[in-house]
């Protein structure tokens, strides 16, 4: 009945870094798959959702990662570790705690041009969309971060998320925002929403702008409120 | 009760300082206990049942506490900062312990004698079909640990009710077993302990589920008051999984194994609307654990979303009857809605009333069915094309289409509207023109899929095709992006082509989240009406908001002809639904610039116009563009201004698009002469598409060559206008 395969753990493969064992072994071979078919069919594509939301205390990031068919292939492939064609939770588990450490460098958060370290807010799901085999199919993984929510947040800064997930894969993007307790953001347009592969540490950049901040954060950050030299 | 507390906090303080108290002042692992900040995780987003939902706030924070002291303890550079991180550590996890020992839930196993106890040895009480067990692990000696695990209970092959967690070999252990998928009433679980280095250890544990209640739940029209199909999500606030609904269409077998290919829809919209839902075609009626659910309906762009927390009792029913509202009818203003782009199979009438379901429950009136193709095979296959093939019922249609050529590598996808036949032939493949004028000759209309992202290389097809005026309609809005630079270079070279919208489902998320409108005016509502009124362009794309946009009398799509630089009025609105799209901005947009923008002020009225008068000057294309607050945005497709004896083309910006297609041009060239050369050193024979590009190549240079003479034409005109557009104003 219940369709969402929620699991602990969890993986990105981060640009530019040493990616452990079996994950980097299976990147470069989507990568050198990718490359040599030189395919742009929407089958190689992982979809980048991004969600940024700000309240009065948190900043939450949510980076939503859905994979298409051939992507989904290569990584079900490898989940797969008694190669029985069946994907269980154990697997699953297993899978996602292989690549947890890389997860948190693999994405991250600057505001107004400054970097803000962004936390795990809990393990990442994945969800399998009700195909639990090896194969193409499609699959989503879900990461989930936090950071204290600046003080420094004033209408026209910008908050942008550096998403360096499976940089080698083509990618789709899209940005959604969400303000609370006071706060308003629009999301700044990306440029195109389909995504090369990314070179060698250059990330996927996803970017909101604040519009309205609460009355007493306002108050507290405005520099004409200021008093004394 | 005070003793344990001081037992953890004194424990804190060993574990913490005694791990952290040397001088390496590094980045350095966590010295927090092996697993707490996970345990902490889950206690706050997937079991915080367990503790009351008066507490749910606390856990949150306390998790998060743990995990940014955490971070800061790895990262502390000086004697200050760690300190100061290993007292808020302290401080978090010490409330962790303080609440999960003091939780009436707790379960205390005891491993250090011959054989395992549970106290209490009672059936423990699940909350429902998931659930979680709370445990204090004693092994013996000194030491603390945390442990997580989760176990669905329908995964394991055979008959198994197996829960496995590891536990330290020394110390206590905290542990958090998820229980998912657990029958209805009483279960004996084999609790499974292992232990590093030691034997694994089994424990008999009965628990018990209450009594489900029922929920039925029907989702009424707003047009009709009578039951209708829509997108249902249902999500158990204890837990935030989402069940499928009882009556719930699975569509994964008629989607080739292609996308996303399941019932469960996630649409590629803003917030919650980008959540989880299932096509139910009506009402339903089906068995759920007590507790709270959150219920979601949506019934596409026009209506309002609901979402309403329902309380599930055991044993009893729960009866809801939701209505969501339309904030729009827009079939009342004439325009009616379509989706140029879905693939599923129909094959049988199950197949067809399934889609029939899923395009009323989002309410769009009209959905091409497309067939798709590429150089080795077709997907998605149809009975049939052609009227006699048209599902209709009442006013919703499903008609047959193709996506077919597509090449991905090479020139592009397209997209075929209202066939009487599929137009398919490997060996004219790379001659896109041939098959729009069959489609043409059919009845039937040709665009291009994925111009809003240009995927595929399609400016080489359009650098062919569109000047030659083989082509109706572009996709200028999916996946809810609205794309338009090779739309605007080709408007601008004065080519009409009609804005248009397509999910590709089931690589979109569902049908209409992107969605084309097409005005019939007092026409009724006929499949043949709608692909008439979408041939004239009479159309605009939204995802969301929706707009009316008028040149003098003109409609998007129309030509207005003028004799002068006479004085033309522009009047356009934008509006979108109140709940979720404040604020809505509205721009004009004249050659592909802005040229006059509003937005709307009012929060709880997201609606905003524009009511200006324009030069007529020496033509232009122009149309109207919308973004809201959320996410979302539209696009009509132009009103066309000519002046007499000029084309309505961007004349000043007429050398740098030329260039463009003189590049596509080029780049066409190229692929063909690099197909040519791997064919003669015979590289190609496994790679089809590029077999058949060089063998077509001399059909497909052909064209580039008419495109060129026409783009040279295109120059000549450009010659022959300028001292007339010198003598006028």
């Amino acid at each position: 009945m219940q369709t969402k395969l929620s699991v602990p753990g969890g993986p990105p493969r981060p640009a530019g870094r040493s990616v452990a064992g079996v994950g980097m072994g299976l990147c470069m071979l989507l990568a050198v798959a990718l490359s040599v078919a030189g395919h742009e069919v929407l089958t190689t594509y992982i979809q980048h959702r991004v969600g940024v939301v700000v309240a009065a205390r948190y900043l939450d990031v949510t980076v939503q990662l859905t994979f298409f068919e051939d992507s989904s292939a290569h990584e079900r492939q490898h989940m797969d570790a008694d190669g029985d064609g069946r994907l269980t939770r154990a697997e699953t588990d297993a899978y996602l705690r292989q690549l947890e450490s890389q997860l948190a460098q693999a994405v991250k958060l600057r505001v107004a041009g400054q970097p803000v370290p962004l936390v795990p807010l809990r393990e990442p799901e994945l969800d399998l969309l009700g195909h639990a085999r090896v194969g193409p199919g499609h699959h989503r993984l879900t990461l989930f971060f936090f950071a204290a929510t600046p003080t420094n947040l004033v209408p026209g800064i910008e908050l942008v998320v550096e998403d360096r997930l499976w940089p080698e894969a083509r990618a789709l993007g899209s940005i959604q925002v969400q303000g609370k307790d006071g706060y308003r953001l629009e999301p700044v347009a990306l440029g195109e929403p389909l995504l090369p592969p990314a070179r060698k540490g250059q990330a996927r950049v996803f970017a909101a702008r604040v519009v309205a901040v609460p009355l007493s954060a306002a108050g507290f950050k405005s520099p004409e409120n200021h008093s004394g030299p | 009760m005070l003793m344990q507390l001081r037992y953890g906090r004194l424990l804190w303080a060993i574990l913490v300082f005694g791990l952290t108290g040397s001088t390496h002042l590094s980045a350095q692992p966590s010295p927090l206990p092996p697993g707490l900040v996970n345990f902490a995780g889950r206690l706050a987003h997937n079991h915080w049942y367990l503790f009351g939902e008066s507490l749910q706030g606390e856990l949150d924070e306390l998790n998060r506490q743990l995990r940014q002291a955490d971070q800061q303890l790895r990262e502390a550079r000086d004697e200050a900062a760690r300190k100061t991180a290993v007292q808020r550590a302290t401080k978090a996890a010490d409330r962790v312990l303080e609440l999960v020992q003091q939780c009436p839930r707790l379960l205390r196993v005891d491993l250090t004698g011959a054989r395992p106890v549970l106290r209490p040895a009672d059936p423990i009480q699940q909350p429902g079909d998931s659930g979680a067990l709370l445990l204090e692990v004693r092994a013996g000696g000194d030491g603390l640990a945390f442990s997580t695990s989760a176990a669905d209970l329908s995964a394991p092959g055979g008959e198994s009710s197996r829960v496995t967690l590891d536990v330290a070999a020394r110390g206590v252990t905290y542990a958090v077993a998820g229980l998912d998928r657990l029958p209805f009433g009483h279960t004996t679980l084999v609790l499974q302990f292992n232990r590093h280095g030691q034997p694994a250890v089994q424990l008999l544990m009965d628990v018990v589920t209450p009594q489900p209640g029922r929920l039925k739940l029907t989702v009424l029209s707003d047009d009709t008051g009578k039951p209708t199909p829509a997108m249902v999500r249902l999500m158990w606030r204890t837990d935030g999984l989402q069940r499928r609904p009882a009556n719930g269409i699975e569509f994964a077998p008629q989607f080739d194994g292609q996308g996303q290919a399941t019932g469960v829809r996630a649409a590629n919209l803003p917030g919650l609307l980008g959540a989880h839902f299932w096509c139910v075609p009506g009402p339903f009626d089906m068995a759920l654990a007590p507790g709270v659910w959150q219920i979601g309906v949506r019934r596409g762009a026009e209506h309002e979303v609901i979402f309403q927390d329902v309380t599930i009792q055991s044993g009893q029913t729960v009866e809801r009857v939701l209505r969501p509202r339309r904030w729009v009818d827009m079939r009342q203003r004439g325009w009616w809605s379509g989706d140029d782009h879905v693939h599923t199979r129909i094959l049988s009438d199950e197949d067809a009333r399934n889609v029939m379901a899923w395009v009323q429950a989002e309410d769009v009136h009209l959905a091409n069915i497309v067939k798709m193709g590429d150089i080795y095979r077709t997907y998605f296959e149809q009975r049939g094309f052609g009227p006699a093939y048209r599902v209709i019922d009442g006013q919703y249609v499903l008609v047959p289409g193709q996506e077919c050529p597509r090449t991905h590598d090479q020139l592009g996808h397209t997209l075929a509207l209202n066939l009487t036949g599929m137009v398919r032939d490997p060996e004219q493949y790379f001659l896109y023109d041939l098959v729009f004028d069959a489609v043409h000759a059919q009845g039937g209309l040709a665009g291009y899929a994925h111009v809003n992202s240009g995927m595929f290389h399609v400016h080489r097809d359009m650098s062919l095709n569109v000047p030659r005026g083989k082509v109706d309609f572009v996709e200028i809005l999916q996946f809810n992006h609205l794309g338009t630079d090779l739309y605007y270079e080709f408007l601008n070279l004065g080519c009409k082509l009609t804005a248009s919208a397509g999910s590709d489902v089931p690589w979109g998320g569902t049908i209409g989240e992107v969605r084309v409108y097409a005005y019939l005016g007092q026409a009724p509502f006929t499949p043949d009406n709608w692909f008439a009124a979408f041939g004239r362009g009479r159309t605009f794309s939204t995802s969301g908001p929706m707009l009316d946009f008028r040149v003098n009398d003109a409609l998007p799509g129309d030509e207005l002809r003028v004799q002068a630089n006479e004085k033309l009025r522009v009047w356009a609105r934008a509006w979108g639904d109140p709940k979720r799209m404040a604020p809505v901005k509205l721009e004009i947009v004249q050659h592909g610039q802005v040229v006059r923008t509003a937005e709307s002020t009012d929060p709880a009225r997201p609606e905003v116009e524009l009511d200006f008068t324009l030069e007529a000057g020496h033509g232009f294309w122009i149309a109207a563009r919308a973004r809201a607050g959320d996410g979302t945005s539209a696009h009509t497709t132009p009103v066309y201004v000519v002046r007499d004896g000029l084309r309505f083309w961007k004349f000043d910006g007429l050398e740098a698009l030329l260039t463009k297609r003189e590049e596509s041009l080029r780049q066409i060239e190229a692929i063909v002469a690099e197909a040519k050369r791997w064919d003669a050193e015979g590289r190609l024979e496994t790679d089809r598409y590029r077999k058949l590009l060089a063998r077509q190549g001399d059909a497909l240079l052909e064209r580039v060559a008419l495109a060129r003479t026409i783009y040279a034409e295109l120059k000549r005109l450009a010659e022959a206008e300028r001292p007339l557009r010198a003598a006028t104003r």
